[in-house]
């Protein structure tokens, strides 16, 4: 009898509940922008690291020996007055140590509660050479055309990454991972997190748990390894003809094209291995560890975006 | 030398006596030395030996070189400290940071339209609690990992709550909350059907 209360009082009535649009008069925003722009000058060996709070990263380069950092800290309310007073919360500090420059935004009062609503924009653009490394603790990251050292720490962000090469560390909790063309030495840890990676090729070491994985490798492939654990994960091909893997699935499901050719190594007790050789001429291997989630592989069906994108 | 009888010749020379020039000799002799000089008497004159020339030149020579030495030196001097100054004023024009540019700006936007966002009430949030202590208690393996589960995203609503709080209801962050509430109730279920 409890558990059908509690199902009563836990179960969907209450989840789709949690989110009730309802109607409100529309009204003007008061809207008090704050923009702070910096210039450094470049030479080899400099690192950028940012540590942002509830803000949104973009990331470019361009062929100038030059850093540009621009922020926006805006804030929204109705009455000008208080959006004024409580941008003022909000403070950006640039720090530069040898060849390093750090910058961050924090909040002045971190107890105050603000009536307005805050944004905070970071727009970077600097030597494609440039190390970077982030941070972030909610917000976003858009990363593109980087060629030598990505790090990124990532909590409660969601993580664009496009048309990236080189070294990359990823870290993120309950944020999202979008990637697009990278190529390179790749390690990600993504816990609560979808992953998703198209057109990848160098060497992937992708460690996951609580989420979903969407992998689709090119040519230039080298090494791909997935340990995942109550994650679900989706190769694809973007060719329709299979990569070699090395696939084992624990208390999971898995599910493959009926035309491949599948050497079976080893079905029992919740377990199961398989081998696929390729069916073209490629060097690099796919592994994949799948505990307590799915293992599909697939075709390909969303198209690629080509060309450089800029904020 | 040291005199022996040092007082007796102060006295033996105070008793000597003494004579003056009589009036107008050295006007005279001022005079004389004129006409020697309006007369044009030359007097003899000498040449000294070659071998002084010789060493006079040598000293000027020597001290020629020096001066020549002392001269170039002034002139790579020179020239090293305008280079250095060059570089110095290239350097410090390349790597100068003028600092950051700061603006305001103020601008109106209507607001969306934004749902309002119901979390789960207090009582069951203490319900919640209730559970997890029941579930520690319970001590079995398959439940202890969705306890866990449940503490971390218990856990991770309070944080995003907080962040709510500290910047103002971002739709973004209210979406991350409602992924997690979903979460939780996701496990919250599991562990009702497991018991």
């Amino acid at each position: 009898m409890s558990r059908i209360l509690l199902l009563l009082l836990f179960g969907l009535p209450q989840v789709a509940t949690l989110l009730v649009a309802q109607e409100r008069p529309l009204q003007d925003l008061q809207v008090v922008t704050k923009t702070i722009e910096d210039n450094y000058a470049y030479t080899p060996g400099m690192e950028v690291a940012v540590e942002g709070e509830k803000a949104e990263i973009f990331v470019e380069t361009w062929d100038r020996a030059e850093i540009n950092v621009r922020l926006e800290m805006v804030a929204k309310h109705p009455q000008i007055e208080v959006a004024r007073e409580e941008i003022e919360n909000l403070i950006f500090i640039t720090t530069r140590e040898g060849d390093k420059i750090y910058l961050r935004n924090k909040r002045v009062d971190p107890s105050k509660r603000p009536e307005s609503e805050l944004y905070v924009y970071y727009y970077i653009t600097l030597p494609e050479e440039c190390p970077v490394y982030l941070k972030s603790h909610f917000g976003a990251a858009n990363i593109s055309n980087l060629r030598n050292r990505l790090r990124i720490f990532g909590e409660y962000t969601q993580i664009n990454i496009n048309n990236v090469e080189g070294m990359m560390d990823i870290n993120t909790r309950f944020g999202d991972i979008l990637g697009e063309r990278l190529d390179g030495n790749v390690f990600i840890t993504a816990r609560r997190s979808d992953v998703e990676l198209y057109d990848i090729g160098g060497n992937f070491t992708i460690n996951s748990q609580y989420g979903e994985l969407r992998v689709s490798p090119n040519s230039q492939l080298t090494d791909l390894q997935i340990n995942a654990d109550r994650s679900d994960v989706y190769l694809i091909d973007p060719d329709g003809r299979p990569l070699s893997y090395s696939l084992s699935s624990t208390y999971g499901e898995m599910i493959l094209p009926d035309e491949v050719p599948v050497t079976e190594l080893e079905s029992n007790d919740g377990i199961s291995r398989v081998r696929i050789e390729s069916g073209r001429e490629v060097h690099g291997e796919i592994k994949v560890s799948v505990s307590f989630g799915s293992l599909v592989l697939e075709k390909q069906e969303r198209a690629l975006q080509n060309g450089r994108r800029r904020f | 030398m040291k005199e022996l009888n040092r007082e007796r010749l102060r006295e033996a020379l105070n008793r000597l006596p003494s004579y003056d020039p009589p009036k107008g000799i050295w006007s005279a002799v001022i005079s004389s030395f004129k006409t020697v000089q309006q007369q044009g008497v030359s007097l003899p004159e000498y040449s000294p030996p070659s071998h002084v020339w010789n060493s006079i030149n040598q000293r000027l020579d020597q001290s020629n070189g020096q001066q020549v030495r002392i001269k170039k030196l002034r002139f790579w001097l020179s020239r090293a400290a305008a280079i250095l100054l060059l570089f110095t004023v290239g350097y410090w024009s390349a790597t100068y940071e003028q600092g950051p540019s700061i603006a305001i700006k103020e601008s109106v936007e209507q607001a969306p339209i934004r749902p309002t966002f119901a979390t789960f009430q207090d009582d069951d949030e203490q319900s919640f609690q209730s559970m997890l202590r029941e579930l520690e208690q319970m001590n079995e393996p398959v439940m202890n990992q969705l306890r866990y589960e449940l503490e971390e995203l218990t856990s991770a609503k309070y944080e995003v709550e907080a962040m709510l709080v500290s910047y103002g209801q971002d739709a973004q962050v209210m979406n991350k909350l409602a992924d997690i509430e979903r979460e939780r109730s996701a496990v919250y279920r599991q562990i009702l059907a497991g018991r």
